[in-house]
């Protein structure tokens, strides 16, 4: 069967490259508010013919994150998919089929999902975090800005060069927290990397939110909510510890370890935050001082491992992780 | 490389430096993904095999891809066709001298990307050496 459809209409404008090897694969197309994906088949003498299928940013993401397979990405219920030919990059015949009518050799092996080393080189990568059936904005906006504060530590503390003064001291004044979200936006937009900032917002339930960021401070921070998630005995631990002597005004902390700088330590690592870049000084006070900002950046990435604000991040949905929500913790 | 013009110069656009310099003379056997048989079109680079999207590296899409071993060029076909037959599952071997163009250092995975001289072919220089199952 195939059904012959009008090409007069515009054709789809190219959003994002998904993999990439020698030409483009499988691309991410835009119409509108309408999202596509379109796989090469084939290549004839007449030009290449594709496959199209209708999907969302949602359905995009999870194959992103190799959660879903190929064909789930490809194929819906109605066993119907839009075929394009184009010769020289102009769209010159569009039909409807059948999967079961289509050559073999344009579906994919049953089991094949997204490789990641098939995607562009880039320095961008789009996070995606999936939005659960109930939520509102100022959830969006919440996740939106614990992620974007972790990433601008990240930046911000990537050349291992310590903080400004009035940084580290804004942490004594005004608790870690704040003086983390101001001196890491601040640093990282003087460092010339492209921040990270969403993408866009696609709500409709279940909905996604993407947020393009700098591929290698986004891995970063991934591998320290990885390191959250597979030794998270040793996160809490630590946190509980740090917290404990570090934490609000001078009377209402534990007394100050002897080990303080062993603990730094080992928790800076945990969270690929370079020790170095938190201290200007030596001594107690210092120490405090690199204890509320690690401590800071540590609960905001429980938030995002958790998914405190009901968005999740792709590959972290079901971490299983235990021990008081983040917004729980003490200041 | 001086007094030696690519096959696809006009095509690089000017803003673009191409050839990037670590690109080299090589002499030796490469390994590509091909058809049964053998004909020019294995030996065109996406633009021209692919004109309907202008995406990639701007330099690196007028070179031809090639690994430095057939288990490297195996490998990767085999990753490649579970979801993209598209590619056939032919490997040919290709003896390229020092006249034919300029290399890149081969990844971890053995890719390279090789930019040819004009007037360079290599269809009667290929031979099919694997078939993937």
């Amino acid at each position: 069967m195939k059904l012959l459809l009008s090409t007069t209409s515009q054709d789809l404008v190219v959003k994002r490259v998904l993999e990439f090897f020698d030409f483009p694969l499988l691309v991410e197309l835009h119409d509108g508010g309408d999202v596509f994906v379109e796989k090469i088949c084939e290549l004839t003498a007449d030009g290449e013919v594709y496959l199209q299928q209708k999907t969302s940013p949602r359905k995009i993401a999870q194959f992103m994150a190799q959660q879903i397979t190929f064909n789930e990405l490809l194929f819906d219920s109605s066993g119907l998919v839009v075929c394009v030919q184009r010769t020289n990059g102009k769209l010159v015949e569009k039909w409807a089929t059948r999967r079961v009518d289509l050559p073999a050799d344009y579906v994919p092996d049953d089991d094949a999902r997204h490789t990641p080393s098939l995607e562009p080189d880039s320095d961008r990568v789009i996070e995606s975090f999936l939005i659960s059936d109930t939520w509102n904005m100022g959830w969006l906006a919440k996740t939106e800005r614990d992620y974007g504060t972790c990433v601008d530590l990240v930046i911000a503390t990537s050349t291992g060069e310590p903080l400004p003064d009035n940084v580290i001291n804004r942490s004594l004044e005004s608790g870690g927290s704040h003086a983390l979200a101001n001196a890491a936006m601040s640093i990282a937009a003087r460092k010339k990397v492209e921040r990270a900032r969403t993408e866009g917002i696609h709500a409709n339930s279940p909905g996604v939110l993407n947020i393009d960021s700098p591929r290698a401070y986004a891995e970063l921070v991934r591998n320290s909510m990885q390191n959250i998630v597979d030794n998270y005995d040793k996160f809490d631990s630590l946190y509980a510890q740090i917290h404990a002597w570090s934490k609000g005004k001078p009377e209402s902390r534990s007394p100050f370890p002897s080990n303080a700088n062993e603990q730094l330590s080992e928790f800076s690592q945990l969270l690929h935050i370079p020790m170095k870049a938190l201290f200007r000084s030596q001594g107690k006070d210092a120490q405090i001082r690199a204890a509320k900002l690690l401590a800071a950046h540590a609960r905001r990435l429980k938030r995002l491992v958790q998914g405190t604000h009901g968005l999740k991040l792709v590959g972290f949905e079901d971490t299983g992780l235990m021990g008081a929500p983040a917004d729980d913790i003490e200041y | 490389m001086a007094g030696r013009d690519f096959k696809y110069r006009s095509d690089f656009g000017s803003a673009v430096k191409c050839p990037p310099d670590t690109a080299k003379p090589f002499e030796g056997v490469l390994y590509r993904f091909c058809r049964s048989p053998i004909t020019d079109k294995d030996f065109v680079p996406q633009p021209i095999l692919v004109p309907g999207y202008s995406l990639g590296d701007p330099c690196q899409r007028w070179g031809l891809s090639f690994f430095s071993t057939q288990a490297h060029a195996r490998a990767k076909l085999t990753e490649l066709r579970r979801a993209h037959k598209v590619f056939a599952k032919y490997i040919a071997a290709v003896q390229v001298s020092l006249d034919d163009g300029v290399a890149t250092k081969p990844g971890n995975n053995g890719h390279l990307t090789l930019h040819e001289y004009r007037h360079v072919s290599f269809v009667g220089r290929a031979t099919i050496v694997e078939e993937l199952p």
